[in-house]
């Protein structure tokens, strides 16, 4: 079930009325009404899931299941060697299920290559299941904190389930720890009229950054990698530039209306997204970007691994590790190991030289514009990013490659004419700088619809809704095509 | 809790409010559709050559040239299905009809969903912003399912037909283009993959069909049934496959072997050569629409 679908639409607010009036109010006096409600949340993120493949289930019950007991394990164990025994287990069942639905008909077929043997029989060709690096990260991140003692484990079987089903993080995160997310389903959660509010303005972004930003984008990104040998260089700079805001639209709105939708349950999760498109520096980029991925990877790899307190040499494979499975989380396909490597040849030299956490206040705090090196840095930024999304966005190294020669042969101001002839792109453009001039100005903010009931024509709280339904509108007949998520096939 | 379900329900039925806005709204502005159907419905027994098909027709064809009573009912990116049906619609009701000219473009066979991509990986679908325009302004159904709402709220929906006025044709449903678009000659590149497209020989099968209903709804009436394959430019023909003509000649000798059917092929006619009467490489612009119309006049003698 897709967030932008009539299905989920209806679905939702079905969800949100039992989860309050039913599982809530109704049976408040029962000793059992938190478990009742947990239970409630498993069954609607079942059915949520399920819609997709009923099958996905029954790998997200197991996997939810033997975290779960293996949380206990680690927690019973006698010594610490059996603890960890009992954490490898959990992380090598859980990987090991991730491998073969994700990995394993990659090696497979790269091997039959090498070796030059037939691929028949070799390839399993299964369905990769939505949301499985999410989940399954969620699930291992349990029970590391617990082997760790950063959480004791639960004993609420029905609460776990609802921490690694929770259906609006899901299928493409943010990928919460057990330490954020699980207390929440232990303890009785307590409506909010203004978080709840403060939920739907998410949301309402969320779909603008998905619908109108991203979806137009993907029409002319799709058309040109689709046809990018007979494109000329400035067109193919300029998909490559539509590519960045569509993922960033795409993925990042995804995360708004998860994070939205979960405060409409009373639940908070953590940031995903902080104007990644803002940075003044790669270092500072990777902290905005996916912030649940980045800083999974640094608590769960980079720092065991001795982090940057190592000797240069260490520094240096911790960097690419982390990069290059970063990378490989992404997908079966070298271009994302590629995209890895891009960045962490440009993460190098600032993490040699110290200057990785240069920039870890917003740009141009206090400030209404930045200034001249703070543009230039950003724009930087921004074209370095520009380069690895080519990389990501290809379907092989080649191509990438083809891709970025294509682009330095400005042979015509083809895309120049696209751009003053073609609506579509002139609209699509606006809709971009639309988003950036928000983003901009609600910099500080966690989203960009935070605390609008104080602007000028909002104020009015009879008005508000009337605008954001016109909002709504309007988003829908400007919308783009492209209906599902990118970031589902991770 | 209370006070978040009333920000709700103000919320939605404001929405609700304005979506019925923007159908009061749509339904008084004009468009091309509005007025084609708004002159088949008023002055169809006057019509005596009645011309169908898509842009390749609809800018490419001034009825003013062809004769009293030639009336251009193409229309842009619309797929043969709705060609079937409006003649189905009206051929019975109309006393005056001698002959029916339908276009048939070198691609539009292959093409039932104008989305390329879409059309290559998935089983193509009706365009859904065709579908809206048709069922809202023209009372025809895709299908029984098809709801207009749906393309409208799901971004199917070109935003320029809901905000102005778009009553491009004049009152004989010709829509007059001037000049070249600026990069003309890149544009509308004949796909070399069209013939191997997964679905392409559904397309060509489910075209045949439409075309065949056509050429036995003229034969039944007794009306001429003209198909003509419109010019295209030099670097468009220059991607033009003999394997993709002989797919659409099939098509008109699978229709011929049942129902009488005129067809001229002007693709890579001689006349048709000079850049200045294309607006891009496969469309005709008003130079060229002048004398085409006339052209087909003199050759099927209207």
């Amino acid at each position: 079930m897709l967030f932008n679908s009539i299905q989920f639409a209806i679905f939702l607010p079905i969800v949100f009325l039992l989860y309050w009036f039913v599982f809530d109010s109704f049976i408040k006096k029962s000793k059992n009404q938190l478990r009742l409600q947990n239970a409630f949340v498993v069954m609607a993120s079942y059915v949520f899931y399920g819609w997709w493949d009923w099958r996905f289930l029954l790998l997200i019950a197991f996997t939810s299941f033997c975290s779960w007991g293996s949380g206990l394990l680690i927690a019973k164990a006698e010594t610490r060697k059996k603890a960890k025994t009992w954490m490898w287990l959990n992380i090598v069942l859980n990987l090991g299920i991730l491998a073969l639905f994700k990995y394993y008909d990659f090696f497979a077929s790269e091997f039959a290559e090498l070796f030059n043997v037939s691929t028949v029989g070799l390839l399993l060709k299964v369905i990769l299941p939505v949301g499985i690096s999410f989940y399954t990260f969620q699930a291992l991140s349990y029970s590391i904190d617990i082997y760790r003692g950063k959480i004791e484990p639960t004993k609420d079987i029905v609460a776990f389930f609802a921490f690694i089903s929770f259906f609006p993080q899901l299928v493409a995160g943010p990928i919460e720890r057990a330490t954020n997310l699980l207390p929440q389903f232990l303890k009785k959660r307590e409506f909010d009229y203004d978080n709840a509010i403060d939920g739907m303005r998410q949301i309402l972004w969320g779909l603008f950054k998905k619908i109108v930003v991203a979806d137009n984008c993907a029409v002319f990104v799709d058309h040109v990698f689709s046809n990018y040998t007979n494109e000329t260089g400035s067109t193919l700079l300029l998909a490559a530039i539509f590519f960045t805001f569509q993922i960033y639209g795409d993925f990042s709105g995804y995360s708004d209306i998860a994070i939205g939708t979960a405060k409409l349950f009373g639940i908070k999760l953590m940031r995903n997204f902080n104007v990644p498109y803002f940075s003044r520096d790669i270092a500072e980029f990777w902290r905005r970007w996916h912030i649940s991925l980045t800083t999974w990877f640094r608590d769960y790899v980079y720092i065991p691994l001795g982090g940057s307190r190592v000797s240069k040499a260490k520094v240096v494979r911790n960097t690419f590790i982390i990069f290059l499975v970063s990378g490989f989380w992404h997908g079966a396909n070298w271009t994302f190991i590629a995209w890895g490597a891009y960045h962490a040849f440009l993460f190098l030299p600032l993490i040699l030289t110290g200057k990785n956490r240069k920039y870890t206040n917003q740009v141009a705090e206090g400030r209404r514009l930045p200034t001249l090196k703070e543009t230039g840095q950003m724009l930087l930024t921004f074209f370095l990013a520009v380069m690895g999304w080519i990389i990501f966005r290809a379907e092989s190294i080649g191509q990438a490659w083809e891709y970025v020669r294509g682009m330095l042969q400005f042979g015509t101001l083809r895309a120049c004419y696209r751009f003053f002839t073609l609506p579509e792109i002139r609209l699509t453009s606006l809709f971009v700088v639309i988003m950036l001039v928000i983003e901009w100005l609600q910099r500080d903010k966690q989203h960009g619809f935070e605390g609008i009931e104080k602007l000028y024509l909002l104020h009015n709280k009879y008005l508000r809704p009337i605008l954001y339904a016109l909002l709504l509108l309007l988003m829908m007949v400007f919308g783009g095509k492209h209906a599902s998520f990118i970031y589902f096939q991770f | 809790m209370k006070r978040f379900l009333w920000a709700i329900v103000i919320g939605g039925i404001a929405f609700f409010v304005l979506c019925g806005a923007v159908e009061f709204y749509q339904s008084r502005v004009d468009n091309n559709y509005s007025y084609k159907y708004w002159y088949m419905e008023n002055h169809r027994h006057e019509v005596v050559t009645l011309l169908l098909g898509d842009s390749y027709i609809e800018n490419a064809i001034n009825p003013g040239l062809m004769g009293k009573g030639t009336f251009n009912l193409a229309r842009s990116s619309r797929w043969i299905y709705y060609d079937d049906k409006l003649l189905e619609k009206y051929i019975a009701d109309m006393p005056n009809l001698k002959q029916v000219i339908l276009g048939m473009g070198y691609k539009p066979p292959y093409f039932k969903s104008y989305h390329y991509p879409e059309s290559e990986s998935n089983e193509p679908e009706m365009n859904e912003h065709e579908k809206y325009m048709y069922e809202k302004f023209m009372h025809i159904r895709y299908d029984d399912n098809s709801n207009h709402w749906l393309g409208l709220y799901r971004g199917y929906i070109d935003p320029g037909t809901l905000i102005g006025n778009n009553l491009l044709c004049d009152s004989l449903g010709y829509e007059r283009v001037d000049g070249q678009s600026v990069n003309w000659r890149l544009e509308h590149n004949v796909d070399s993959n069209v013939f191997h497209q997964k679905y392409a020989k559904e397309q060509v099968a489910e075209y045949t069909g439409y075309l065949k209903d056509m050429a036995r709804l003229c034969h039944l009436h007794k009306v001429r049934f003209i198909v003509i394959t419109p010019p295209c430019h030099d670097s468009y023909i220059v991607n033009v496959r003999q394997e993709g003509l002989d797919i659409i000649h099939g098509i008109i000798e699978n229709v011929r072997s049942e129902y009488p059917i005129e067809y001229i092929d002007y693709l890579q006619d001689e006349e048709y050569r000079a850049d200045s009467i294309y607006r891009n490489c496969s469309h005709l612009n008003s130079i060229g629409a002048d004398i085409f119309a006339l052209r087909v006049k003199k050759d099927f003698g209207l």
